[in-house]
């Protein structure tokens, strides 16, 4: 997190996400100190309606996808904190190989 | 002959040494506690090996295994399972290949087909309803499996005739304890059957026939089989249609759980170059299906000819997966896309396992660096140097001959500690799931019943889940590691795409529907639960004659000792205390002695006494 807490919430792509969205990366939700992962894919879907329906269904990643806090947790849960600074990784939920 | 719907209630027996056959139906009430593929295969072959058998030796068995699914509507049941004493672990393998083999296979009228003994000379066994053939293979022996089993098919009249072909290559004659069994261009890769195969002289076998099986409900059959196919065009298959099991790569590698150079590492600085995209550029990737699937996970990429890559060339195409590219590419330290796709070409020609291939090259190439062998040019990176070595276990060629023996066997003879950092459980070569970053996978690695396997185990699902955190994991982690292992072995005795995992609302309940219209029996959701812990004790006490002993059920000493130094899962690493109390645990939980042995009254209860 940036000192000053406005960095935003950078959210990664990967997989179909990542072919959805067209990019790797973007930064929401700039000028927040927190707020919660619902309103962080809101956020995203609004920036790249490419996704919604698709990867996200509503405020919560749509089944077989997943989210995962700075490269650590992995959940679904839109009222998961999130800070500025963060990183939400959306990514497939399934990883067989 | 009255038998369950959905089977044809016997299996072949062949003796390849004084060339007989019999038919031997299963005995009451195995097919439903065994179902099919890897359970049933576990009955026949605990029921056929002698205690102590060397896995090459005439008399230990070779088990091609099909289902009650196969042949049916259902998408992707054309399946077989291919079961031995594994001459990588001297534990029971169980491998799963998808191809018209498992659809041919079922229609000899045999559910299983039993070989042992070893034949005089090379030779290809014929089966079909009307009786075994045995033929000689003479001019097939040094070729790949996709040539033998092109020139075998010619010889029995063609694709009209209506023969499948499962061969093996060089590795498989050569008895490289990683050699694959293969058929149109899949292979039964984990745990050195084609070497079993090779043992008995049998270069391939040809399957075909016009037995059919009855279904108990043919109307619900179809209407639920066009309701998976449905499913399985959704979001939950996406992945796999679009990117494949590639799409791995770049997830891992931002989660830290990368194998790299010999898991050194679990990020790889070069990812990218062997990212999707990266693999696609300039080349134009075709997609296609195993036999009866409709998710198509396959993704096929030309080799580029060069001068350097003479004679490596495969014209058919390179079907990429996760695990090839994951123990080619990052495992060596090799990130050139054209090098990993020839090089896991070459594997498929030779018939050996990408896995364990990568994992003893990346092995040797770490002992080069430590100055503990010394093997010109072969370093992390270097990836001519690893073609050649390729083409040096397939001839068992001066190092190559050490490492075609598998990374277990090759760090006894090398010595120096690197005992510590050979990558396997058991034998088996680990698969590309960095277990100090996945640490329900590493449980899963230790008490895996053929070693170091994501097939069997699924554990990972368990890391990718909300539940449980991947490098902290808690007591819940136990009962989600037995509850996807019970699942797999399920899938896996069905048999069914795992891909089909995420269609299903409730895997087991799911599994229990497709096969009520199938058998006619009243099975439940319990029932298969039930079916899954006796197939996972049926391998264990098979494992236990064999030799198994409580200190097997451990991963490399590497994994407790060297934190992860970079990446997103930096400082994460292996405790000793944590992994023994969690082996206790689910060895408990399975209903065994905390030490990992069946009592003998769990083995009655199950029917397995």
């Amino acid at each position: 997190m940036d000192s000053e807490g406005t960095s935003g919430v950078t959210v990664e792509f990967f997989g179909i996400a990542r072919q959805r969205a067209g990019r790797t990366r973007i930064v929401v939700c700039r000028g927040l100190e927190s707020t919660r992962l619902g309103d962080v894919l809101l956020a995203t879907a609004e920036r790249l309606p490419e996704l919604a329906g698709e990867c996200l269904d509503g405020s919560r990643p749509r089944d077989g996808y997943l989210a995962n806090i700075n490269a650590r947790r992995f959940t679904v849960d839109p009222d998961t904190p999130i800070q500025a600074g963060d990183h939400v990784l959306l990514l497939a939920a399934d990883a067989g190989g | 002959m009255s038998t369950v719907p959905g089977y044809h209630g016997r299996y072949l027996r062949i003796d390849l040494a004084d060339r007989t056959s019999r038919q031997v139906p299963w005995p009451e009430g195995v097919l439903r506690r065994f179902l099919g593929g890897a359970g049933l295969g576990s009955w026949v072959l605990r029921c056929e090996t002698p205690d102590d058998v060397d896995p090459l030796a005439p008399e230990s068995p070779l088990v091609f295994v099909f289902s009650s699914l196969v042949g049916s509507p259902l998408t992707t049941s054309a399946k077989f399972a291919v079961l031995a004493k594994s001459p990588l672990t001297g534990r029971i393998n169980d491998s799963l290949s998808s191809s018209h083999f498992a659809i041919a296979g079922k229609r000899t009228g045999y559910d299983a087909i039993v070989i042992v003994g070893a034949a005089d000379g090379p030779t290809t066994l014929v089966v079909t309803p009307d009786g075994v053939r045995f033929e000689s293979a003479e001019t097939e022996w040094g070729l790949g499996s996709r040539e033998t089993g092109g020139r075998v098919q010619d010889r029995l009249g063609g694709k009209r005739a209506g023969f499948q072909v499962a061969a093996i290559g060089p590795a498989g004659e050569r008895l490289i304890n990683f050699a694959t069994i293969s058929h149109d261009a899949r292979h039964a890769g984990r745990g050195g059957l084609g070497a079993v195969m090779g043992s008995k002289r049998l270069k391939a076998i040809a399957v075909a026939g016009d037995r059919v099986v009855s279904y108990a409900d043919p109307d619900r059959l179809v209407e639920i089989s066009r309701d998976l196919s449905k499913r399985s065009l959704g979001p939950a298959t996406a992945k796999y249609r679009e990117l494949g099991t590639v799409d791995n790569l770049m997830t891992f590698n931002r989660l830290g759980s990368l194998p790299t150079r010999n898991f050194q590492s679990g990020v790889f600085a070069e990812a990218s170059k062997l990212a999707p995209e990266s693999l696609e550029a300039d080349r134009n990737r075709t997609r296609s299906s195993c036999a009866a699937c409709t998710i198509g996970c396959e993704h096929i990429y030309p080799l580029v000819r060069s001068d350097e890559g003479a004679g490596r060339e495969n014209s058919g195409g390179v079907r990429m997966e996760y695990e090839n590219l994951f123990a080619l590419g990052p495992l060596c330290g090799v990130s050139d896309p054209q090098t990993v796709l020839a090089a896991s070409a070459r594997c498929d020609e030779l018939g050996l396992d990408t896995i364990s291939t990568g994992a003893s090259i990346a092995f040797a190439m770490e002992c080069a660096e430590r100055g503990l062998v010394e093997i010109p040019g072969l370093r992390f990176g270097n990836g001519d140097a690893m073609l050649a070595m390729i083409d040096d276990i397939g001839n068992r060629h001066e190092w190559g001959d050490l490492l075609a023996d598998g990374t277990r066997a090759a760090a006894e003879r090398i010595g120096g500690g690197s005992q510590s950092f050979a990558p396997h459980v058991k034998g088996l070569e680990l698969p590309g799931y960095e277990p100090r970053a996945l640490q329900a996978m590493a449980l899963g690695f230790a008490v895996g019943t053929r070693g170091a396997d994501h097939n069997r185990s699924g554990a990972y699902e368990v890391d990718f889940s909300p539940e449980v955190g991947r490098i902290d994991a808690s007591p819940e982690t136990i009962e989600l590691v037995v509850r996807v292992e019970d699942e797999a072995v399920l899938m896996d005795s069905l048999i069914l795409c795992k891909f089909l995992r995420g269609v299903f609302e409730d895997r087991v309940a799911g599994m229990a529907e497709l096969l009520r219209p199938v058998t006619g029996w009243d099975v439940s959701a319990e029932e298969l639960l039930e079916t899954a812990g006796r197939i996972v004790t049926a391998k264990k006490a098979y494992n236990i004659a064999q030799g198994w002993t409580p200190a097997e059920d451990t991963l490399p000493q590497r994994f407790f000792e060297e934190p992860l130094g970079e990446g997103s899962s930096q400082g994460a690493q292996l405790d000793p205390d944590r992994l023994a109390a969690q082996i206790r645990a689910y060895n408990l939980f399975r209903g065994w002695t905390a030490e990992g042995y069946v009592p003998a009254d769990r083995l009655v209860a199950l029917g397995l006494a």
